[in-house]
Order: C-alpha cells, then sequence, then structure tokens
C-alpha cells in the first residue's frame, strides 16, 4: 500500500463574499454554534423542492466529471435502502479544496449530506476520507452534532485512480478499491448494491448552501449559466496560492499578476496545458467548450523563465505509476509515455517525438476507467502548449533554464 | 447495430481475437486488441461471436 | 452378451475421451508464452479439440450408463443408477460412476453456456468452481472403473489406466506450475511475454 505524505494544510483565500468559507480562520474548523450562526438551522427539504432547485441553479458535480447534479438526484430511488456517498478522497496529488474544505468548514459538508439523505427518505451516509486532518476533523464535528442519520467515516488511502468513484464504492463495499470492468454508475447499484448518490464534498456543501438560502439566495452572486461560487486550489505564479472561494464566471486573468499569457495548466494531472488565458472565464461549461475542463479544480502557473520540461516528465512517471495494473493499454503505456517523453527531454530528436505521439494515440480510449485518457491528455497538452521549447529539448537537450518545482507531487512512503 | 465490446481488466493479451477476426481487431505492440470502427456487419457476426467465445479470458463480448 | 461388451467398451472410450478433455482443459489455462499465428492457430484447434473430446465422452458416457441399466448380466436397475451406492452389485463403485456422471454433466453444462454465464466477476468465480468439477469426476471416473470393471487385473486395462493418469497428472503438473509463476499478479500473460519496463511496480 502506498501512504501519501500529507503536506501542511493550504492557505485560504476569498474573492468577494465568502458562503463556503464563511467564518473560516486560521484558527480551526467552524464549529456547531458558529456554523449555525452563519448558515441558520439544518435546512431540510422535500424531495421536489431539492429537484427543481437543483434544477434551477445548474449545480454541476465538483468532483471533476461535471455532472448535473439534478440528473443524478432525480434518477435515484426514494427509500431507506438507499445510500448517500461523499466521496472527500480528493487522489488528484495538487487539489486541496477538498481538505480544506472538510478541515475548516466539516459541518456545511454534513448538512449537505443530511438534506440529501433525508430528501430521499433514507438514514444512510458514507463518507470517505483519504487526509487525516479531515478525517479528524470530520470525526469530531460529528459529535458535536444529533442528525437522525447512520454516519460512517472512513478513513482510507487508496492513491489517485482509487478516488474514482466506482473504486470508492468497491472499497466501501470491502472489495478490492479498483474501478471494475463494467461500468455500472452509482445509482444503479453502489454502497452495498443499492442506488448510491455519491458525490463529491465540495457538492453536498452547496447543497447545503442551496438547502438553506433557496433558489434566489443561492443564485445572487455567480454567472447566470452556473451561479454560486466554486472552490480553486492556485499554484505557482497566482496572486493567492492555496485554495479559494470565487464566484463562476470571473476570468482566470483574476488569479494572475502579469496579464494572463504565460502558460497554464487547468484541471489538475488529468488536465490540460493552454499557452494563454486570455478569454478564459471560470465556469465549467465555458472551459470544456475552450478544451480545456475545469476536472478537480486545480490551476497551476509556472514561473516565467523556467522550465517546466523535467517537471512534466516526472508528473507523466508518477501517473504511470499510479496504473492499478489491470489494463494492459494503461499498465504498459503509461511508462512508455513517460520513457518516450524523458527521451525526448534528453536530446532524443524528431524520432522520439513520434514515438511518443504514436503511444499517446495508442493508449487513449482503451482501458476501464479514466486514468490513461486523462493523462494522455495532460502530456499531449503540454506538447501542444510547450511546442518551441519541446522541440529545443528534443534538439539540443537541456534549455539551461531554471527547473520549475511548482507542481507538487505526494512523497510515496512504501 | 451490434458492437464488440472489451472487458479491459480481464484482458491478458492473448491474441485469440486479432487471429479470429482480422477484419476488426489488431494487436498493438504489447498485444492489446484495438478495434477497428464502430459497428459490426451482419457478415461478420459469426465470426465475431466465435472469437468472443475463444478468449481465454473472456474479456470479448458483442453487444447490442 | 453383446451389449455387456458394449457397455464395458463404452465406459472405456468415455474415460479416454475425458481424460483428453481434462488434461487439454488443464493444458490450455496455462500460461503459454507465444502469441506468434501458428502458436494461436494452435491454441483455437486446442480449445475444438478439448470441446471435441467432451462431446465423444458425453455420447459415450450416456450410452454406457443406458447399456449398464438395459443389460441383463449385471443387476443395475434405473434408480440404482440415479441414487448412488443404492445398486445390488458392486454398490460403491457403480454409486461412484452415478456421482461420476452428475459431475460430468455439470462441467459438460457450465462448458456450453459459458459465454452467457459469465458475465461478471462474481459469475465468472462461480462458473470456473463448477466447471473445476471436471477434475472430480474424472478422478471419480478412474476410480469407478478400477472398482466395477471386469477387465480390471488385464495388461491393456492397466495401461490405460496409467496413461490417463500420468496425461492428467502431466496437464495438471504444467498448470500448477504455470499459475504459481504467472498468474498470481493479474495480466499474467502479458506480462510473462513483454520485459518489464522499469516503471512497471
Amino acid at each position: 500500500m502506498t501512504i501519501l505524505s500529507e503536506p501542511p494544510l493550504a492557505a485560504v483565500h476569498i474573492y468577494g463574499e465568502p458562503r463556503l468559507l464563511a467564518g473560516v480562520t486560521e484558527a480551526g474548523p467552524v464549529d456547531l454554534r458558529r456554523h449555525r450562526e452563519l448558515h441558520g438551522e439544518l435546512p431540510l427539504r422535500r424531495r421536489s423542492w431539492l429537484s427543481a432547485a437543483l434544477t434551477d441553479v445548474n449545480l454541476r458535480g465538483r468532483g471533476g466529471a461535471d455532472f448535473p447534479v439534478a440528473v443524478k438526484f432525480d434518477a435515484m430511488p426514494s427509500g431507506s435502502r438507499v445510500s448517500i456517498l461523499v466521496n472527500g478522497s480528493e487522489g488528484e496529488p495538487a487539489s486541496r479544496k477538498d481538505r480544506v474544505l472538510m478541515s475548516r468548514a466539516p459541518h456545511l459538508v454534513l448538512d449537505g449530506a443530511v438534506v440529501v439523505a433525508h430528501s430521499l427518505g433514507t438514514r444512510r451516509i458514507t463518507i470517505v476520507v483519504h487526509d487525516s486532518a479531515a478525517h479528524d476533523t470530520l470525526v469530531h464535528a460529528l459529535r458535536e452534532r444529533r442528525d437522525p442519520c447512520k454516519i460512517t467515516i472512513t478513513h482510507a488511502q487508496h492513491g489517485f485512480v482509487g478516488g474514482e468513484i466506482r473504486a470508492v464504492i468497491n472499497g466501501v463495499n470491502g472489495a478490492s478499491p479498483v474501478p471494475g470492468g463494467r461500468r455500472v454508475l452509482p445509482v444503479s447499484r453502489g454502497v452495498a448494491g443499492q442506488p448510491t448518490f455519491a458525490s463529491n464534498v465540495e457538492t453536498f456543501a452547496h447543497i447545503a448552501l442551496l438547502a438553506a438560502r433557496g433558489t434566489a439566495g443561492f443564485a445572487r452572486v455567480g454567472s447566470t449559466e452556473e451561479p454560486g461560487t466554486t472552490l480553486v486550489t492556485l499554484i505557482g505564479d497566482v496572486r493567492h496560492p492555496g485554495v479559494a472561494e470565487v464566484p463562476t464566471g470571473v476570468p482566470l486573468s483574476a488569479f494572475f499578476d502579469a496579464s494572463g499569457d504565460g502558460t497554464v495548466l487547468i484541471g489538475g494531472y488529468h488536465g490540460t496545458w493552454v499557452d494563454s488565458t486570455d478569454g478564459l472565464v471560470l465556469t465549467r461549461a465555458r472551459l470544456k467548450s475552450s478544451g480545456a475542463p475545469f476536472n478537480a479544480g486545480v490551476i497551476a502557473r509556472p514561473f516565467g523563465g523556467t522550465c517546466v520540461v523535467d517537471e512534466i516528465v516526472e508528473v507523466s512517471r508518477w501517473l504511470a505509476g499510479e496504473s492499478i495494473g489491470q489494463c494492459g493499454p494503461c499498465l504498459f503505456g503509461l511508462p512508455a509515455i513517460a520513457d518516450d517523453l524523458a527521451h525526448v527531454a534528453a536530446r532524443g530528436g524528431a524520432e522520439a517525438l513520434q514515438t511518443l505521439s504514436r503511444h499517446l494515440d495508442v493508449v487513449s480510449g482503451r482501458g476501464a476507467c479514466a486514468h490513461p485518457d486523462g493523462s494522455v491528455q495532460f502530456v499531449r497538452s503540454a506538447l501542444n502548449a510547450y511546442d518551441h521549447h519541446i522541440r529545443e529539448h528534443a534538439l539540443s537537450g537541456a534549455c539551461g533554464r531554471t527547473p520549475s518545482t511548482v507542481l507538487p507531487l505526494p512523497r510515496r512512503i512504501r | 447495430m451490434s458492437k464488440l465490446e472489451i472487458d479491459w481488466t480481464r484482458c491478458d493479451a492473448h491474441g485469440l481475437c486479432a487471429r479470429l477476426l482480422p477484419e476488426k481487431i489488431t494487436l498493438d505492440e504489447w498485444g492489446f486488441p484495438l478495434i477497428e470502427g464502430r459497428g459490426l456487419d451482419e457478415s461478420i457476426i459469426r465470426d465475431a461471436r466465435r472469437a468472443a467465445l475463444a478468449c481465454p479470458a473472456l474479456a470479448l463480448r458483442v453487444a447490442r | 452378451m453383446t451389449v455387456w461388451y458394449l457397455a464395458r467398451v463404452t465406459g472405456m472410450v468415455a474415460l479416454i475421451a475425458f481424460t483428453l478433455s481434462t488434461a487439454l482443459g488443464a493444458f490450455s489455462s496455462a500460461v503459454l508464452g507465444g502469441g506468434s499465428p501458428p502458436q494461436l492457430d494452435r491454441r483455437f484447434l486446442l480449445q475444438m479439440a478439448h470441446r471435441s473430446a467432451a462431446v465423444t465422452g458425453l455420447v459415450m458416457l450416456l450410452a454406457h450408463t443406458a447399456l449398464i441399466v438395459v443389460d441383463s448380466f449385471v443387476d443395475v436397475s434405473v434408480s440404482d443408477a440415479l441414487v448412488p451406492f443404492t445398486a445390488g452389485y458392486r454398490p460403491v463403485a457403480v454409486g461412484l460412476g452415478s456421482l461420476a456422471v452428475y459431475a460430468t454433466i455439470s462441467v459438460a453444462v457450465s462448458g456450453a453456456l459459458r459465454g452467457r454465464l459469465a458475465s461478471s466477476e462474481r459469475a465468472v468465480h462461480r462458473w470456473r468452481a463448477v466447471h473445476l468439477l471436471a477434475y472430480a469426476g474424472w478422478g471419480m471416473s478412474m476410480a469407478h472403473g478400477v472398482l466395477a470393471g471386469t477387465d480390471t487385473g488385464q495388461p491393456w486395462s492397466t495401461a490405460i489406466y496409467v496413461v490417463c493418469g500420468i496425461a492428467v497428472a502431466i496437464a495438471v503438473s504444467i498448470r500448477i506450475r504455470s499459475q504459481l509463476l504467472h498468474a498470481s499478479r493479474g495480466l499474467g500473460t502479458a506480462r510473462a511475454r513483454i520485459p518489464a519496463p522499469e516503471a512497471l511496480s
């Protein structure tokens, strides 16, 4: 088993009106009393109300798949056997937002889970967490409350692909925490084989806000197509490194000092490198249509004048190592891609670039989960965004610039 | 139209599928199948079913 | 008397056919490194041979069972055949034969429905558990033959049992060796064929 070392809690910044991060200070988590002062009593709602509200505000899942929450909610049956799963595993190493939310505003997450459970007529809630601080905070917060629900908090460490929702559910069910070969949606069969409403921790926090404020209150800030706020992890040459809460619709240039013409990674290690953030705006729909989906909500900007190539090679090796090893194209293809990239960076020439390109084509679209495709997207977009720079490496080897060190990777303890 | 589906968690690069259905399946450099195109013509459905049955890992499926 | 001889012959032939089928089944499940076209063709033929031998065995087995019941030389009725260990004539031996038939029919049905039965990971485990009864069925057939067979003790009969035993023993040892060497981690065949890149854990 791989134990990921846990870095200290990220700094927090709020752009505009605080909602998810309301009341959050350096001192510690928002306790129940303060939480109720800020957000009011537990906002239980009927199923029909919640369904309409989720549709009206077009709430999108915050876990990376960007699935419309109303559609997921409406697909669920009601009943006491149904389960709620809160995914706090945050396997993406560059992302900090989920653990910050759980460590600082646990009651908002718990409120959201209880609200959904109540509306579906069930008491079964499971929360899966990897980060120790987040886990301990949630456990402590749970002790402050008296919910009419059976809430189980599972502390598990399963790596990047293990945070994928089907893998999480398999782990909760006692099976191997890996994605299965056939794609079965949690709403059909999830925890204990029952229909399960499974979503990211931040999604549940938004549901709590929505239930408390109503549609109009929720939609007062942010863009019209996707109202509200969203959490983002900001890394590298940015105004406020750490986790930020931002109203949707904000232009990405708001995060940077100089005008947005440096290369930026959007979405994390299954994300997309873009060579300019001009015209890019923070809504999930707009980013997706611009070819750089928001995914796990990470925005990383290397410092000007540094060389990112070695870092990208390191990340691609890490991605290869995170392969569960179930599927051939991933298990053999990702290390080949990492090797190819290293070869290119070390003066491999046009031939090395061609081999890399061929392997990228062969690996895409195959495998049982999104890991190979996401990893290919990361590498391919880097080749596009850093085209000149990478060709320079291919022809002459090292470029002489200071190596960049902004992309975080977990330290592995075997 | 019917199509070929692969259960990647079972596939172990035995290669029988490509041998029995070369019009639709080729192998990558590690021996894993690459499927050509989306659907299956009526004319090769029988061969496709035969290939699916021959897979030692039961990783190939002819789906509706 | 002809019926009696036919009953013994069909029994022997069934045993030989099932020995072939069982040995081929064990052997084909072993990790075979090569993937060249001739090797693949051979593999496909082995699959066909496994099935053909099984079908032949089934036909012979049903004939053998029917003939034993019908024959007047030994007193084995239909119920004696269906309910194990109740026959008047050599009950243990005949009982083993009945059990072997039940095992073999389960194996045959699972084999015929392989594509449809193996729909999920759990279903594959269960399917395999049923199909592995083949070894038990084969073992019981051998015991039945030795104990019930009128020709036991004859050199040719002994020779057949020994050769059948050796064939299955060899096939099973190849299978076990392959399991120990390769199949423990998943993707056994692919890993065996490809030198592992260093990034693989």
